[in-house]
Parts: structure tokens; sequence; C-alpha cells
């Protein structure tokens, strides 16, 4: 009576000693809701504070330095951001390398204990939001560094198979094409125009994102700049567009790209299912991540400028792109979990049949350990909306309205004193959290 | 109580071999050693190009020309070096060498860049002001620039799998300021070909 007794004893003591370190161990996407929270209530300053203060484990320092950066830039401190940007690009292309260690460690324990490399789509937005950067700044030569990189990574995409949707990223070859514009190269910017229109058309079929109406006017133009008349008549067919500013009318003018960052990127959750094993008449239990999409923060942002009313139009959507990643991902990641858990099972059978305790101990240490990787950049936006107006060179205040679905304005902001220059480009950027949007939705 | 001592010696003996392998470690090298890290644009491509470009600049037969000329040497200025290339490269570091390759030649005459002016001009109105009448330097004296050197670099980079060839080609101009002819035209040309690792801790 005293053994079985003693034997309960222990494996309920050990139990919960394994339950107390894994609480310690929460999903990574609940450590990140406190500061999700202060970038709801416009408090950016708290929000870099609580991630200072957060503990990172090595294994997780490419999230924390693009969290960081992203934060800094959300509080105007774009030099800084950039600088962890930087940081968080020569980690990646560190990690790009494969750990046999880490390897090993995922298949006996959970995914979760591999360094985070980032998923392709984050990569791109490192790059990408290093450029926004740079052009809030001013220092086109640098954004066009980061435009140079774009190309570059976009291309070695394209040759890792990473899928038709990652291989290519509209909003990043329109962002290039801007870039390219703001420098006056006509020949890249159409280029680059071109090739953001057959990745919108790409990903249009995939998920809602249509070619926004403003690069159909920037094809028309540039078309022209560079003397395509073939292509430019197709485009004005196409479109149904029969007049548009001409480069040299553009020229003339200063031109603000207002670039709307909407809301928050959804958070992956942890979800068990049970899986069949036929060759063993087994049920295993396997843990998978699963996407929460967020409520929409605002549905558009009405910039008023000059006597000018504008809308921003949707140019990235984050949100799907995310989901749709992870749906690519879900068949190895399943089936991972599944060999995971076969070794699980055996490691257990075969030491309960030399030791009834020490079998119970693994068995119960192999469930407990089963934990979904919920790790993503989380504080990247859902969408990505841009409105461009051309004006006469001068200063202007830019009063910008953020709208919720009905249409009624909830957000205001004020830019005194915007200045235009003829022939440039000025770049403002602003990132939006509505406090109503943090709680998920399947 | 052995059995405890033993145990002891053989704890710390384990934490002092870990504990070694955390300490950072400093290694002092020369300035003109090189050190290729991760194959981008550094200390020593900056050193070199500028160094290998303005000694090829100063060889060249327009010194020679507009000393026969004018009689006099040549003042130059450095304009805008653009970097056109993938990396975010220090041009201030890049500009500086040339500049001391440039007036340490003793060959050519300096003029300071549109920044530096600036401060120097600040500082004679400032003279104007409060220093004495013997020491004040007036203005309207500055050395004006015949020649203006601009340049560019450019990369180009392909790429297969792991394994990378980056080619960077700088670009240097001289432009005679009174007539914008070009009377020096130098080109450097780097190619490095980087393995990345396809294996980590």
């Amino acid at each position: 009576m005293t053994r079985p007794n003693r034997m309960v004893c222990a494996v309920r003591g050990f139990t919960l000693v394994l339950l107390l370190v894994l609480c310690g161990c929460a999903s990574y996407s609940n450590s990140f809701a406190p500061i999700a929270a202060e970038i709801a209530a416009q408090d950016k300053e708290r929000a870099l504070e609580l991630l200072a203060k957060t503990k990172t484990p090595e294994r997780n320092r490419l999230l924390h330095l693009m969290d960081r950066g992203m934060l800094l830039s959300m509080n105007g401190e774009y030099v800084a951001s950039s600088q962890e940007f930087a940081e968080a690009k020569k980690l990646v292309e560190e990690l790009n390398a494969l750990s046999l260690r880490e390897q090993t460690t995922a298949l006996m324990i959970n995914d979760g204990t591999c360094s985070y490399a980032g998923a392709p789509y984050e990569q791109v937005m490192l790059n990408l939001y290093s450029a926004l950067n740079y052009l809030e700044l001013g220092q086109l030569d640098e954004a066009r560094v980061e435009a140079l990189q774009l190309d570059l990574l976009l291309g070695e995409l394209g040759d890792k198979e990473v899928g038709p949707l990652f291989a290519d990223n509209p909003f990043a070859r329109y962002l290039t094409a801007l870039i390219y514009e703001a420098g006056g190269e006509w020949s890249d910017a159409m280029i680059a125009y071109r090739s953001a229109y057959q990745a919108y058309l790409q990903h249009r079929d995939r998920y809602p994102l249509d070619v926004p109406r403003q690069l159909e006017y920037d094809l028309l133009r540039a078309s022209e700049a560079v003397g395509l008349i073939e292509e430019n008549r197709q485009y004005a067919d196409d479109f149904a567009i029969d007049s548009w500013q001409s480069a040299d009318q553009v020229s003339d003018h200063g031109e603000l790209v207002f670039i709307f960052h909407n809301g928050l990127a959804p958070v992956k959750i942890e979800q068990a299912i049970m899986v069949p094993v036929p060759s063993r008449n087994l049920l295993v239990r396997v843990a998978l991540p699963a996407y929460l999409r967020r409520p929409a923060s605002f549905s558009t942002a009405r910039l008023r400028i000059g006597g000018r009313e504008v809308q921003t139009e949707a140019f990235a959507n984050i949100e799907e792109l995310a989901i749709a990643e992870l749906e690519r991902n879900q068949p190895a990641i399943l089936a991972r979990a599944t060999a995971r858990a076969m070794l699980k099972y055996q490691m257990s059978n075969k030491a309960g049949k030399e030791n009834e305790l020490a079998g119970l101990l693994i068995n119960i240490t192999g469930l407990l350990t089963e934990r979904a990787d919920t790790r993503s950049w989380l504080s990247l936006p859902a969408s990505i909306q841009l409105a461009r107006v051309a004006l006469p060179p001068g200063e202007y205040d830019l009063e910008v309205e953020l709208l919720d679905a009905a249409g009624r304005p909830v957000r205001k902001l004020f830019y005194p004193a915007t200045r235009l220059v003829s022939g440039r480009k000025t770049f403002i950027s602003c990132h939006e959290v509505a406090e109503g949007s943090l709680l998920g939705r399947h | 109580m052995k059995i405890y001592k033993i145990s002891l010696l053989v704890t710390i003996l384990l934490a002092a071999t870990l504990m070694s392998g955390c300490s950072t470690k400093v290694n002092r090298i020369a300035p003109d050693e090189v050190v290729d890290l991760s194959g981008t644009w550094n200390d020593t491509d900056s050193r070199l190009v500028s160094e290998e470009m303005i000694a090829d600049m100063l060889e060249r037969p327009w010194v020679g020309n507009f000393r026969a000329e004018t009689g006099k040497r040549p003042a130059v200025i450095v304009g805008t070096v653009r970097n056109l290339s993938h990396e975010h490269i220090n041009l201030n570091t890049f500009v500086a060498d040339m500049e001391r390759s440039m007036v340490n030649s003793g060959r050519v005459d300096f003029v300071a860049s549109s920044f530096e002016r600036g401060e120097i001009r600040d500082e004679r109105k400032d003279q104007d002001l409060h220093a004495r009448e013997e020491t004040r330097k007036a203005m309207g004296q500055e050395l004006g620039a015949d020649f203006m050197l601009q340049g560019q670099i450019n990369t180009i980079i392909d790429h297969a799998s792991k394994d990378q060839v980056r080619y960077y080609q700088v670009d240097l101009t001289l432009i005679s300021l009174a007539d914008n002819r070009k009377v020096w035209l130098g080109q450097k040309k780097i190619k490095k070909f980087v393995q990345r690792s396809k294996l980590r801790y």
C-alpha cells in the first residue's frame, strides 16, 4: 500500500513543479499584450519602457529587435530605429544557417526552442520599415540603399521557393518605385511600378487586396515619362483612365506621401488537436499555432491639405499575408509535431517497461512540453494604407481624420507647417491603433 | 568529508572553465591590417580606394598643365560623393581619407568644404565684433577653388544560394569650376567573393 502512494505523491509533486516552470514561459503572444495596450493608449514611451523590462531569451532576440525598432519608429526616433533594424537584419543573416543542435532540441521538446529567424514577409518588412525611417528623415540616398537591398532580398526569396505569395511583396515593390521616382530615376521606377502591379495581381487572387487606384495613375505617368507609348496606351485602356498628371506637372509641385499604418498584426495562439497515427493505431495530441484576427482599428484615413480632401487606399494587408504564411507552413508544422509526439510516446513506452514511474514521468513531461510556437512580429500593423497629394510648393497644415467602419471620424491628427518643396516628395508616416481592437477573434 | 572536498574542487574547476568562455577577448591590431568579417564595405576598402585613387589623380598631367598655365598650384574642393550601393557606407571616413591624401601630398591646395566654411565664416563675423584690429581676419579673402571632385560608389551583387559576389565600383571625377571641363576621371574596382556559412552552433 505504501509504495504506490509514494509513487503517486512523487508524480504529483513533479507535475506541480513542471506546471510552475511552464507557466513561467507563457506563450510569446501573451507577453506582448501589455505593450499593445500602451500603443493603443497612444503612450509609445511607456510601451518602450515595458519592452525594455521584458526579459528576452537569446532565441527571441530578433523579435525584441524588431519590436524595439518599430516602437522607436512610432515614437519618431528614426535614427535609433534604423540601428535596431540594421542589427535585426544582421541577425537574420546569421540565423539563415542551419543549427543541428536547435533542430534536435525542437524535435525533442517543441518548435519554440529554436531561434526565431523571421518569416519571409517579416524579413521584407525589416527593409521596408528601415527605408521608411530614412524617407521620414529626408535621407533619400540611404532609403535607396534599402530599396536596393529589398530588390536583392525579393530576388533571393524568389530562388528559395517560398511560394508565389511570399516571393514577391507588392507594397515593397511599390515603395522602391517611389524611392526611385523621388530620385528622378524614371526607368528604375517604371520597372518597379510594373513589378508592383504584377505582384498586386498575384496577391489579389489569394486574399482581399486590390490593385490600388493610385498605382494605376503611377503606371500611366511612369510609362509616359520613359516613352513606353504602347504600354502606356494599354494601361489607359485597361484602367479606363483618360487623363492624368504628367511627370513634369508633378515635378513642378511638391508631393506629400502619407503612409498610414493601421492597427496591429494578428496574434498566434495555441490549439491542441488529436492526430491519428494509422500505422500504430494511435491517437496523439499535438499543439499547433493558429492566428487570431484582431478587429480592424480604423477603416481609412482622410487627409485635408491645401483645400484638398483625399482618402488613403489599402496598399498592404499584413494580416492576411501572415495568415496565408501560416497556412502554407501548417503541413510541415503538423508533420514535425506528429513525429515529435510519436518519439515522446516511444520513449515513455520504453522507459515504462523498465520502470512504471519513469515511464509515467516521461509521458507527463512529453505532454506538458508540447507547446505550439506562437512567435511572430506583433508590432507590425494589420494593414498599410497610402495617399499621395501633389500641391504647389509651400507650407501647409495637414489635418488627418481616422475613420471607423461607419465612416465617422474617431481620431484626429494634426501636422502643422508641413513643407512641400518643388520636385521633392515629403514622406509622413503614422501608426495608430484603436483601443477596442486588441481582443482577437477567429 | 573527503568526497565533499573532491566534489567541491570539481565544481569550482567546472565553473572556472565555463566562465572563461564568457569573458570578452580583445586583441589590438594595426589599423592597416586587413580583417574581413562580413564581406561588406569596410575600413580597408575605404582607405585603399581613397589612397590609390588620389595618388593616381595627382600623377596625371592636369596638375602640370594648370601650373604651366597659371603659375599656381590648383585649389581643389570635395563636392558630393553619392552612395548608390546596396550598403549603408560611411562616406565621412572615405571623404576624410581622400582629403588627407590630397593635403599631405603638397601638390594641390585644398579648400574647406561648404559645411566647414559655414563655421569659419561665423568665426570671422565674430572676430569682426570682438577681436583686436591687428588679429582680425578680413572677410572676402577666401581662396576660390579651381576644381571640384565629385563621385559615386556603385555595386553589383550576384548571388546563388549562400554564395555572393560583391562588386564595387568607385568613380571619381575632377571638374574645372571655370569651364565645366572634366580634367580627370578615376575608377577603382573591388570584387569580393563571400561564402556564407550553411551551419551554425
